[in-house]
């Protein structure tokens, strides 16, 4: 009898605690949302405004803007000046997530508010949860504002890109040049095939993972297949591959020869300090480059090496010193593409408590005064190559405008779109685990 | 109706004597004071662990996207959709074995089987390591007259005070070299003596299982030596007297008695590098899905949450076996009381001359682990170029000027001033610090109580289990439970907990004490059943006899013996919260602590301010410790000797 009350005891006690647990939050209409933004997209800026204005004052929450870089808090920043009924005390950002950490938030606050407005990364993520956890905002004006119809669905925020680069001195030190993408596929029986590729593993990186993906996409077979063609001097076909996509993105992962843990470090430091000599070809994130610009490095050898010895700067405070940036080369027309257009999106979270004013933050978020605001720089090399101008970060692209002022020895947004891969919204959300598996499955087979 | 009648009036003291049975039951039950601490702490660690748990195994059998579903019903022809509840995550990810083009071998084998496989090998090695280093350690300074004790056993906790993955990037920077094609550069062997070391030894399996068993043998060191420290030297003068030979004694006496200590530290090792993920995806480059964690990790990030919580449970049902075995264990033995209240002198080994050559090799390796790793975070952060030593400069410490012109650094109150005039970082570190006392104070406190009610009732089923729901927080990994409390924080009933909705750093704090409490709570327990359980009976029952009530009994007489090993409760959990991130990631904002904000700098270039930030942290800890040594006698390395 004591034992069977002890145990009615716990598990009482243990039900009520587990259901209080459980209970003690309120769900919130999952529907609300979706329709608030439906209608956001069909105002105009000073409708957009008023609700805004509106549901900030009725409001006892803050408005909360989350995602993974910092430009978030740089444009809050200048939003609230903008906007004087979003302020510091009722609006916060926080923009230190990691990529799946932001989607384990988003999923785990699935019925409740967790924040209004997200800038997501990786449009495959947004595929999977679109309409349920996330929520497309199109501005009315979004022509006016200079997006295109390919930038709205989901809606851009600013373009990121990776590319392929090498360091300055790779042809002296392979005797080869990059030129087309299949020198990286293959095998060393081909002429000009290259086996020392550096890449982030796509396990880990989604967006390493949407350009192995992309690289299979219909869209990007005839661009593939030309590489090949010019390549190989034969067009390309094969019994065991559906694509030349997939043909390349399989040799490709094989021919890696190191995953490397981050972009940055391979761009500011590894192929300067520790490959100069070993000819790599990396792909990395190029908006790395602006890290580079900063950093300054005393090399072994530096006096000595045909290159290295004309990179030496000769005044200022960085005398006897070496650019990272200086011993990158990158702006190659490689046969095939160059790297991977994608961009991070603005998207409104379900359950948003102020979906207006992240509709608001979202457009605000595209506009040019808000780009240059947040993104331009005055300490990067303008086109004279002076400083002290404030131009465009490397590696970060207005989805409103081609014509922004660009850093020395960068190309145009259209220009990286024409010679790279693009992330496809269309494509990519229609991607099957098995795909994403087949690609997980290679790289655990790499034995780099 | 007059049956009915009458079967009330005869049913009517049966009840009455039912509820009369059933209260005296109750109150002889609480009228214990550990019965009253083990159904306080069976409900809080329902609440605060089982609940989380629960959650993520269902998790592994819910469908989480429709990506997942779409998968499952090609894969597996069903009509699963978002939201449903399936087993069919698990023959997804385990028993997927169609080889697809270009593949050698099929998912399953090359994402789950062959990872699963090395993870478990190489937790198998880290626990060896471990248990042999520490357990060698540990009886070289309680037991023989080896030299430098005081120094070493200072010195031997430092690698487990450091962020396990500075060891990682200290191993890799030390060994890499030019002849493995996925070494960047020249490591510091190599630059030295020339000497390329193999492959193997700088990626893979061995380096991952080596900086895991160095990162724990302290704890090993920490458990084992505080038993051999406290131990009855009764038992071992007794075989010495019946002439026993040393082999013997230790066979049959020590080994026996440090067991309950070698077997928890083979659980906490066991499943802290099971579940391990920064130190491989620093040792593992040559292949980012070598062990499960990783693989684990990368079903996260790539939407395949199913198969990631699968993955997850795996590792957790592994743990939780190791835990199982570990309660039958300490179930069946025989007793290892080794304070009595009426010990002597601990006799010592005489080494003789070879004391002064185990000191100096001990003294190398302790130095190459301990202190060097320590020396390269001091030139990381003052080092204006990374790896050029002629380019050192103070100013990431001192200057009053921003040291990095970026312009997101400079966004919100964010400076790049040198760390002892930068305001952000100032703040979260004093946060941390407050956080890392708070959770020690709990934890330490907790471990303590939880270990005097299991050791009063070591072979009930309920002691038992609050003893194993105390210790599982520790086998879940630690983003899966910081979620659990960030959707918490995210109801309204709990929004005052939330930084992002008060916009008060007060919240982040509030609630990363409670998580963190739970979280770090294992350490304690541990320490505190296993020091508890060392004590003999008779002490506590001397007292009782002259009427000294329980919180005397407590303060006065069990927590004083012990001292040593109570005090490595509050400061284990201390430690490992002063340099926890993934843990408070969801809960805190980008600047609540020192660990928030070292991961911002090191993700915008400012790698010498993060850099310092964690020789910062690392310094406090050792700093404490130290202190802590000092007033109360007791620390994280006592127990042995020093």
């Amino acid at each position: 009898m004591k034992k069977l009350l002890t145990i009615v005891i716990v598990l009482a006690m243990v039900c009520s605690a587990a259901f209080a647990l459980v209970a003690c939050g309120p769900q919130e209409n999952l529907e609300g949302t979706a329709k608030v933004v439906a209608e956001a997209s069909k105002m105009s800026l000073e409708d957009l405004k008023a609700a805004s204005k509106k549901e900030m004052e009725e409001s006892k929450d803050t408005f909360k803007v989350v995602g993974l870089t910092s430009v978030l808090a740089k444009t809050l920043e200048a939003f609230q000046k903008e906007y004087e009924w979003v302020t510091t005390e009722n609006s916060t950002c926080k923009n230190d997530y990691k990529d799946y950490q932001l989607l384990q938030a988003l999923e785990t606050a699935e019925n409740k508010y967790f924040a209004d407005f997200a800038l997501v990364q990786d449009v495959r993520s947004i595929a999977a949860v679109d309409g349920e956890l996330l929520h497309n905002y199109v501005p009315s004006d979004y022509k006016a504002l200079g997006l295109t119809d390919a930038d709205i669905k989901p809606l851009k925020g600013i373009y990121f890109n990776k590319v392929f680069w090498t360091n300055s001195n790779f042809e002296t030190v392979t005797g080869k040049t990059l030129y087309n993408i299949w020198q990286l596929a293959g095998t060393d029986a081909d002429a000009d095939h290259l086996d020392k590729v550096s890449f982030q593993t796509a396990a880990t990186e989604q967006i390493n993972m949407s350009f192995l993906l992309s690289c299979e996409a219909p869209e990007n077979q005839e661009r593939i297949e030309a590489a090949y063609k010019k390549y190989y001097n034969k067009d390309w076909s094969s019994d065991t591959y559906t694509s030349a996509g997939q043909q390349w993105v399989t040799e490709f992962i094989a021919n890696i020869s190191r995953f490397h843990s981050s972009d940055g470090t391979a761009m500011k430091e590894t192929q300067l300090k520790d490959d100069w000599t070993n000819g790599y070809v990396y792909y990395g994130a190029f908006a790395k480059m602006k890290d580079a610009v900063g950093k300054y490095y005393t090399v072994a050898g530096q006096e000595t090496d045909p290159i290295l010895k004309d990179l030496v700067e000769t005044s200022g405070d960085n005398v006897g010193k070496i650019n990272a940036m200086k011993t990158v080369k990158w702006d190659r027309e490689i046969e095939g593409f160059n790297g991977f257009m994608y961009a991070m999106c603005s998207q409104v979270v379900n359950n948003a408590k102020h979906p207006y004013t992240a509709c608001l933050y979202a457009r605000y978020l595209v506009t040019l005064q808000a780009y240059a605001g947040a993104i331009y720089n005055n300490k990067l090399p303008s086109a004279d190559g002076t400083t002290g101008t404030p131009v465009n970060q490397y590696g970060y692209y207005s989805p409103a405008s081609n014509a922004i002022t660009y850093a020395q020895n960068d190309w145009t947004r259209d220009v990286h779109i024409q010679r790279e891969l693009v992330e496809s919204y269309d494509y990519l959300k229609g991607v099957k685990i098995t795909q994403v598996n087949r690609i997980l499955g290679l790289i655990a087979q790499n034995k780099a | 109706m007059s049956e009915n009648v009458q079967t009330r009036t005869k049913s009517s003291p049966d009840v009455k004597k039912f509820f009369k049975k059933a209260k005296n039951s109750a109150k002889t039950f609480f009228s214990k004071s550990y019965n009253i601490i083990l159904v306080i702490f069976f409900v809080i660690l329902v609440i605060g662990v089982l609940v989380p748990l629960i959650m993520m195994v269902g998790d592994s059998l819910t469908v989480h996207n429709r990506n997942e579903a779409d998968f499952i019903n090609d894969l597996w022809d069903k009509n699963v959709k978002k939201g449903d509840f399936t087993f069919m995550q698990w023959p997804s990810l385990l028993f997927n074995l169609k080889l697809d083009v270009g593949m050698t071998q099929s998912y399953s084998v090359s994402a789950f089987w062959l990872p699963l496989a090395r993870s478990m090998g190489m937790a198998v090695v880290a626990c060896l390591i471990a248990v042999i280093s520490g357990g060698v350690l540990a009886f070289l300074i309680a037991r023989t007259n080896m030299p430098f004790k005081k120094f070493i056993s200072t010195v031997f906790v430092f690698p487990y005070i450091m962020p396990s993955w500075s060891l990682a990037m200290f191993w890799e920077n030390f060994f890499k070299n030019t002849s493995i094609p996925a070494s960047p550069g020249m490591g510091l062997l190599q630059s030295v003596t020339t000497i390329c070391a193999p492959e193997w030894m700088v990626y893979g399996f061995f380096p991952t299982a080596m900086v895991m068993g160095i990162h724990y043998a302290p704890f090993a060191y920490i458990l084992i030596g505080g038993i051999l420290r406290n131990m009855d030297a009764n038992l071992e003068e007794a075989a010495t007297i019946l002439k026993a030979s040393r082999a013997k004694i230790v066979w049959r006496i020590t080994l026996p008695i440090v067991a309950p200590a070698m077997v928890s530290t083979i659980l906490l090792v066991f499943a802290s590098s099971l579940s391990t993920y920064t130190v491989p995806s620093f040792l593992c480059k040559t292949n980012p899905s070598y062990f499960l964690s990783l693989t684990m990790r990368s079903a996260l990030s790539t939407g395949k949450m199913g198969e990631g919580y699968v993955m997850a449970t795996v590792l957790l049902i592994f743990s939780v076996t190791i835990l199982l075995v570990n309660n039958a264990f300490t179930r069946s033995r025989k007793g290892f009381t080794t304070v009595s209240g009426k010990s002597g002198q601990i006799s010592k080994i005489n080494l003789r001359g070879a004391k002064w050559v185990i000191a100096v090799i001990v003294l190398i390796i302790v130095i190459f682990f301990a202190i060097v790793p320590l020396f390269s975070f001091v030139i990381e952060s003052i080092e204006e170029t990374p790896g050029d030593i002629k380019t050192a400069t103070l100013k990431y410490w001192f200057s009053k000027e921003n040291t990095i012109d970026d312009v997101f650094l400079e966004s919100r109150d964010l400076s790049t001033q040198g760390i002892f005039f930068n305001g952000t970082v100032l703040k979260s570190f004093g946060r941390s610090i407050l956080i890392a006392v708070c959770v020690a104070m709990i934890c330490g406190t907790c471990g303590v109580l939880i270990g005097y009610a299991v050791s009063k009732k070591r072979h009930s089923r309920f002691a038992n289990l609050v003893s194993s729901l105390a210790f599982l927080p520790y086998l879940i990994p630690s983003l899966s439970f910081g979620a659990v409390f960030f959707a918490l924080i995210k109801t309204d009933t709990f929004k005052f907990l939330d930084v992002q909705t008060s916009l008060n750093e007060a919240s982040a704090v509030a609630i990363c004490i409670i998580v963190g409490g739970i979280k770090f709570l294992p350490f304690a327990s541990r320490t505190g059943t296993n020091a508890m359980l060392q004590l003999s009976g008779e002490i506590e029952e001397a007292a009782l006899i002259t009427g000294c009530s329980w919180g005397k009994r407590m303060t006065r007489i069990l927590f004083p013996i012990q001292k040593s090993s109570f005090i490595s409760g509050y400061l284990l959990p201390f430690i490992s919260c002063m340099r926890e991130y993934t843990l408070f990631v969801l809960i805190t904002s980008s600047f609540t602590l020192a660990t928030n904000v070292m991961e911002y700098f090191t993700r915008n270039g400012a790698s010498q301010i993060a850099n310092g930030i964690n020789l910062l942290i690392v310094l406090f800890v050792i700093a404490t410790n130290l202190l802590v040594n000092k007033l109360t006698g007791a620390s994280i390395d006592k127990g042995i000797g020093g």
